[in-house]
C-alpha cells in the first residue's frame, strides 16, 4: 500500500503559493477555462495538479486511485468553472475542496476502506526542501506554522483532525467511530482547532 | 448563537461536517452579513487549505498530466475505458442475473471510478451523473442484463430509478431517438426517457424516478421519432426481465 514512504523523487514542502493567483490572473484563467482554451487546461494542471494529487493521495492512500481521482477532480473543475464564485474563496481553496470531497466520497466505499492503512501526519522535520517556485514568504510561513502546530497536537486532537479533514467524519460520526461521548470529541476538536487558529493568527499579527 | 460560538464552527462548516442544526445556525448567521464572521470564514478556509496540504506533496507521475489533459480536451476516454467495465458488468450479470450489485461493485471499485469518469464524458448532465453514481453505489441496486447484438445492463433502484449502460447500439437515422420503457405488470409500457448513442455505439441513459420494482416485469428500448412516443411504435430490443 502506498503511504508516505521515504521520498524517492523530489518532495516539496507546500508550494501552495503556486496555487494562489492574483484576482486578475485567476479571472483570466477562469475565463480561458470557460472558453475551453486548451492551453488553459495545461495551465490549470500545472498550477494545481500536484496539490490535487497530494490531497487525493493523502485521503485515498493509493497512488493509482489518486491518479483516477485527480482526473475526476479536474473534470469537475473544468465542467463547473462557470459556477465558481470568487466570493466563496480562492480558486485554489475551491479546487482543494472539490478534491477532498471527491476523494472522501471515494474512500467511503467499503472496498476502499479495506485497502486503507493508518498513516500518521508526515514528520515536519523531513522533506523541508523548498521549491524555488515558492514566491510568497508570508504564505510559506503560515503553512510552516500550521504544519508545526499539527505536530504539537496531542494524539487525540490529531486523531479528530485526521478524521474530519481526511476521512470526512462529523463530530457525532467520530464519537461513534472512537467510542467516545460526543462531548469529549467536541472538546478535543475545539482544542485542536483553537491551537491551529492561534498559530495562524500569530503569523498574521 | 453568538458570533463567538459561530466562529468555533466555521472550519467544520467549510468542510461540510456540521450537524444539520449547527449548519442551519451558521448559514443563517452568515446570511445576515456579519462582517466579522465573514472574515473569520475566510480565515477558516485558509486554515482548512493549509491543513489539507500540510503533507508532503509527492510528484504525480508525468503520465497523469497527459491523462488529465486528454480527458479535458475530450480527445479520448480515460485510460481504462468504461467499455471494459461494461464488459465486466455484462459478464457478471450474465453469470448471475439479478445478483445484488453491492458486492461486485466493491471488488471493482477502480473500474467504477473509470465508469464515473466515462459517465462524465457521456452526454449526461452533471446532476444526472451524480444520481447515476449514487444509484451504482447503492447496495440495494439490482442489475439485469439484456441483448446479444446491442447489449446492455440495466441497474434498477426503487428510489433512484433505472440506469442503462449499453454498447453495440446502431446509430440512429436522422430525426429518430432511442426511448427506454418500463413495463409494469398488466399495464401499458411507461416511457422512461430518450437518449442517443455515442459515436462508438455505446450509450448511457438514466431515468431518475421512483420505480415500483414489485410491479415491474421488464425494461426495454425502442427506436422512436425524435420527440419520443407515448407508447412503443417499433419492436422493443434490449429487453430484460425484472424480478424473477
Amino acid at each position: 500500500m502506498t503511504g508516505f514512504d521515504p521520498p524517492q523523487n523530489l518532495w516539496l514542502l507546500l508550494p501552495l503559493s503556486l496555487a494562489m493567483l492574483s484576482p486578475a490572473d485567476e479571472a483570466a484563467l477562469l475565463d480561458r477555462i470557460r472558453r475551453r482554451d486548451p492551453q488553459a487546461a495545461a495551465d490549470l494542471y500545472s498550477r494545481f495538479g500536484r496539490l490535487v494529487f497530494s490531497v487525493t493521495l493523502r485521503i485515498s492512500q493509493n497512488r493509482e486511485t489518486a491518479e483516477d481521482l485527480t482526473q475526476e477532480v479536474f473534470l469537475r473543475v473544468w465542467n463547473r468553472a462557470a459556477q465558481y464564485d470568487r466570493k466563496r474563496g480562492e480558486l485554489g481553496s475551491w479546487i482543494l475542496t472539490i478534491a477532498r470531497h471527491i476523494a472522501i466520497d471515494h474512500v467511503r466505499s467499503a472496498a476502499s476502506r479495506a485497502q486503507r492503512s493508518e498513516t500518521p501526519f508526515p514528520d515536519a522535520r523531513e522533506h523541508v526542501q523548498l521549491s524555488a517556485l515558492t514566491t510568497d514568504p508570508e504564505l510559506l510561513e503560515r503553512a510552516r506554522r500550521v504544519r508545526q502546530a499539527l505536530h504539537r497536537l496531542d494524539e487525540k486532537q490529531r486523531q479528530v483532525i485526521q478524521l474530519a479533514y481526511f476521512e470526512g467524519l462529523s463530530q457525532s460520526e467520530m464519537a461513534d467511530r472512537l467510542g467516545q461521548p460526543l462531548g469529549t470529541v467536541k472538546t478535543w476538536t475545539r482544542a485542536a482547532l483553537k491551537l491551529l487558529r492561534e498559530e495562524l493568527a500569530e503569523v498574521a499579527a | 448563537m453568538t458570533c463567538e460560538e459561530i466562529r468555533e464552527l466555521l472550519e467544520f462548516h467549510d468542510l461540510g461536517l456540521l450537524e444539520p442544526d449547527e449548519r442551519r445556525a451558521v448559514s443563517e448567521h452568515l446570511a445576515t452579513g456579519c462582517e466579522t464572521c465573514a472574515r473569520s470564514l475566510a480565515t477558516a478556509r485558509e486554515l482548512n487549505a493549509l491543513v489539507l496540504t500540510a503533507t508532503d506533496l509527492p510528484e504525480p507521475p508525468a503520465s497523469l498530466r497527459d491523462r488529465v489533459l486528454n480527458t479535458l480536451s475530450g480527445s479520448r476516454r480515460p485510460q481504462r475505458s468504461w467499455m471494459a467495465w461494461t464488459g465486466y458488468a455484462i459478464a457478471a450479470s450474465l453469470a448471475v442475473v439479478g445478483v445484488w450489485l453491492g458486492a461486485s461493485l466493491s471488488q471493482e471499485e477502480r473500474d467504477l471510478a473509470d465508469a464515473r469518469a466515462a459517465l462524465k464524458q457521456a452526454t449526461i448532465s452533471e446532476q444526472n451523473l451524480q444520481q447515476a453514481i449514487q444509484l451504482l453505489r447503492d447496495p440495494v441496486t439490482q442489475l439485469t442484463a439484456a441483448g446479444t447484438g446491442p447489449a446492455g445492463v440495466y441497474y434498477l433502484n426503487q428510489k433512484r430509478g433505472v440506469l442503462l449502460i449499453a454498447n453495440n447500439m446502431e446509430q440512429l437515422q436522422p430525426g429518430r431517438t432511442y426511448q427506454m420503457w418500463i413495463l409494469p405488470k398488466d399495464q401499458a409500457p411507461r416511457p422512461a426517457g430518450l437518449f442517443q448513442p455515442l459515436g462508438d455505439g455505446s450509450a448511457i441513459h438514466l431515468f431518475p424516478s421512483l420505480v415500483d420494482l414489485a410491479t415491474v416485469t421488464a425494461v426495454a428500448v425502442t427506436d422512436e421519432p425524435a420527440s419520443g412516443s407515448s407508447a412503443p411504435t417499433t419492436t422493443p430490443f434490449l429487453v430484460a426481465k425484472v424480478g424473477e
